[in-house]
């Protein structure tokens, strides 16, 4: 208890020196008075109770041993001071840096431009322009009921439901009410004068489409935070958008901006404009033909692809029904489908042509072979094939322009499965096309394991294995390239960049004899006086294939009678191809369902337009000539 | 030394107000760069608008169109009188 005390009264007595020294110091006392106080001193053994102390207390002292206290308490205190300072400047430096860069530096995104698209002759097809988008801070609204009625009203919007969204979200500083303003709407914003701190507007990147729905499949769309949906917007992606920069701000505590801070801010990287293969005028003629085609057929669905079968450059890929990409929120659900790359069907006839090629290439029929077609009805194995006319002995040119099934399926027979199953695939059946387009689907090509005899009369007909339209046009496309397939493809170049790296496949299916026999034998007869007959056009050397595909029962097993896919492809000129037209038709209504009235009258059309429009492309021509 | 201790004031205060000309101009250079490259932005998205309207009133359907409706009306100019009824 005694030392607990004592304790106190020196440390008392140390506070009232020290409190004292510092007073003396500072303030002028006369000479006498200024150096007297000290620490008394003690002998051993000596008391040294508080009062004692008290009483030695006001004892003077030398000025030497006062300055000599001072000396060693300022020096203290310096050391603490440069202590505290080494630990804040070395050991939390960093943090305490960074902590007054995140209040100090504020970051914004500088939005890159995409890209936009163009057609091979330089069409915009798709462009970004800014535009003004409109925000409103709900916690710093008093009235929200008046503020919303007005917005509302401007903006043609329900007032009820925005003035709930308000409400909703009222401890929010951020809230958006309309994006993609009109420049009216901006205007009419403007004229009702709210306060900047409750609304503000933030320029977005908008896509339009200045061809409206033309190759709106080709296209795609982008969605309201400009990522791309379907089409080139959507695979293209990373080519088209670019890379956002960043810009940094130095702020002051209210937020305003002193300083752009230049050395560290990331320029943005706009993105590479791309043209496409597309046509758009042909494509507009083949929109048009297949708007004709709607009209007159009642169909679910129709598509369209015209392809260069000597580049394998896709010139116009359409399908109905469409959508404007300008208004998607106005498409219809079936609208979206992009059925030349997504909808797979069995080819029908529009499948002989590969078969019989292939066949003659390899020497497993003969050109001039004839093949007996039993009048109309023949027994293989426990099935019955039938035609849809009786025929005797038919050569096999005539087997393709009669598009007899039972002399596809003697054929067939001369074949195998193997062989069959591998023209298949050396067709390309069974895997995608690899066009730039997202969503392609394969096709479906079962296993050689699960084929049986009954594949061997179905195959060379075209059934038992399905098809896109991609995939059958690409393989047209390769009998009339000489036997040489080339993946179709839809990007012709990337501006800004070097040139293009052509991903396109080049294989040789078959030789250029038996490739030329086809075309310009079987398919010219097919047009000339078999089932493709509507597809003749005056001054054009036009070829092709019919094919009625009846499509699977919704009711139970088998075939429908009533419903079919009908196609037809064509090219001209026969002697040497420029263009390759496939029209394929879901569902037509009407009693004359075959490919040959319904789909053939069409691509004649599109093929008069697309020569004429091929004739005077000087890209065309410079091929032409150096092909010559 | 007076004269030492004033040259020295003087010629800090020289150095001094250089500095500050200098960053006045970097600043103005700095201002002039930013409101170029502005200019630039509200350019390029002018081009952009007016592009997109030239593409837009030249696309195809647009001209085909007017083409058809032209065609039409002279159809209808040059058919007899009679017939127009």
């Amino acid at each position: 208890m005694r030392k607990i005390r004592n304790f106190v009264a020196k440390a008392r007595y140390g506070v009232q020196r020290f409190l004292r020294l510092m007073l003396r110091r500072w303030v002028v006392v006369p000479e006498p008075e200024r150096t007297r106080w000290a620490f008394p001193k003690f002998q051993s053994g000596e008391e040294t109770s508080g009062a004692v102390w008290r009483q030695q207390a006001w004892r003077p002292v030398r000025s030497v041993q006062r300055e000599r206290l001072i000396h060693f308490v300022l020096g203290l205190s310096a050391v603490v001071i440069v202590a505290r300072l080494v630990h804040i400047q070395i050991f939390c430096g960093e943090e305490f840096s960074a902590r007054a860069l995140r209040q100090q530096v504020s970051e914004e995104p500088v939005l890159a431009r995409p890209g936009d698209l163009f057609d091979r002759h330089g069409r915009l097809l798709a462009t970004t322009i800014l535009v003004p988008s409109l925000f409103v801070c709900p916690a710093r609204i008093d009235n929200i009921p008046v503020v919303s009625q007005q917005l509302a009203t401007v903006l043609k919007l329900d007032a009820e439901t925005l003035q709930q969204r308000l409400e909703r979200n009222s401890g929010k500083q951020f809230l958006w009410v309309k994006r993609r303003l009109t420049d009216e709407e901006l205007v009419a914003v403007q004229k009702l004068h709210l306060p900047g701190k409750i609304v503000g507007f933030r320029r977005e990147f908008q896509r339009l489409y200045p061809q409206g729905s033309l190759a709106c499949h080709v296209l795609g769309i982008r969605n309201i935070d400009g990522i791309g949906q379907g089409g080139v917007e959507e695979s293209l992606q990373g080519i088209l958008n670019g890379r956002d920069g960043v810009r940094k701000f130095v702020r002051d505590a209210r937020g305003y901006v002193l300083n752009v801070l230049d050395e560290v801010t990331q320029p943005p990287v706009d993105g590479s404009s791309v043209v496409l293969t597309i046509d758009a005028l042909l494509q507009f003629h083949v929109e048009r033909q297949l708007d004709l085609l709607m009209q007159k057929h009642r169909a679910l669905g129709a598509c369209a692809i015209v392809i260069d079968p000597r580049r394998g450059e896709v010139l116009a890929l359409a399908n109905r029904p469409a959508f404007d990409p300008n208004q998607p929120e106005l498409a219809a659900a079936d609208a979206w489908k992009n059925m030349a790359i997504s909808s797979v069907f069995e080819p029908g006839s529009t499948f002989k042509p590969m078969v019989v090629a292939w066949a003659v290439d390899r020497g497993v029929i003969a050109r001039d072979a004839t093949y007996d077609c039993e009048q109309g009805a023949y027994r293989m194995g426990r099935r019955m094939l039938h035609d849809h006319h009786p025929y005797g002995e038919l050569s096999v040119t005539d087997v393709l322009v009669k598009s007899s099934n039972i002399g596809m399926a003697k054929i067939g027979e001369q074949l195998g499965n193997a062989k069959l199953f591998e023209l298949t695939t050396d067709f390309g059946f069974g895997r995608r096309t690899g066009i730039e387009l997202p969503g392609e689907l394969s096709g479906l090509l079962r296993p050689l394991e699960k084929w049986n005899s009954y594949s061997t009369g179905s195959i060379p007909m075209g059934q038992e294995l399905a098809a896109t339209p991609l995939q059958m046009i690409a393989a047209h496309a390769a009998l009339a390239n000489q036997g040489v397939r080339i993946s179709p493809h839809l990007v012709l170049s990337i501006r800004n960049e070097e040139p293009l790296a052509r991903k396109s496949v080049v294989t040789r299916i078959i030789g250029q004899e038996a490739a030329n026999w086809v075309m310009q034998g079987p398919l010219l007869e097919a047009v000339a006086r078999g089932t493709g007959q509507q597809a003749q056009q005056s001054g054009l050397e036009i070829f092709g294939k019919t094919g009625t595909a009846q499509k699977l029962s919704t009711e139970g097993s088998g075939y429908s009678a009533t419903r079919h896919f009908s196609s037809f492809i064509g090219g001209a000129n026969a002697s040497n191809p420029q263009l390759i037209v496939l029209v394929s038709v879901d569902e037509p209504q009407g009693a004359d369902q075959y490919g040959g009235s319904v789909a053939a009258p069409y691509v004649a059309a599109i093929l008069k337009q697309g020569m004429a429009i091929v004739g005077h492309d000087p890209e065309h021509a410079r091929a032409e000539r150096m092909r010559e | 030394m007076f004269l030492r201790f004033a040259a020295a004031i003087g010629l800090m205060t020289a150095i001094g107000l250089m500095a500050i000309a200098i960053e006045k101009q970097n600043l103005s250079v700095k201002r002039a760069i930013s409101l170029q490259y502005y200019q630039m932005d509200v350019l390029r998205e002018q081009r952009c608008r007016l592009v997109y309207q030239t593409q837009q009133l030249a696309a195809p359907h647009r001209l085909f169109q007017e083409r058809e409706q032209t065609n039409s009306m002279l159809d209808n100019a040059t058919r007899p009188r009679n017939e127009r009824r």
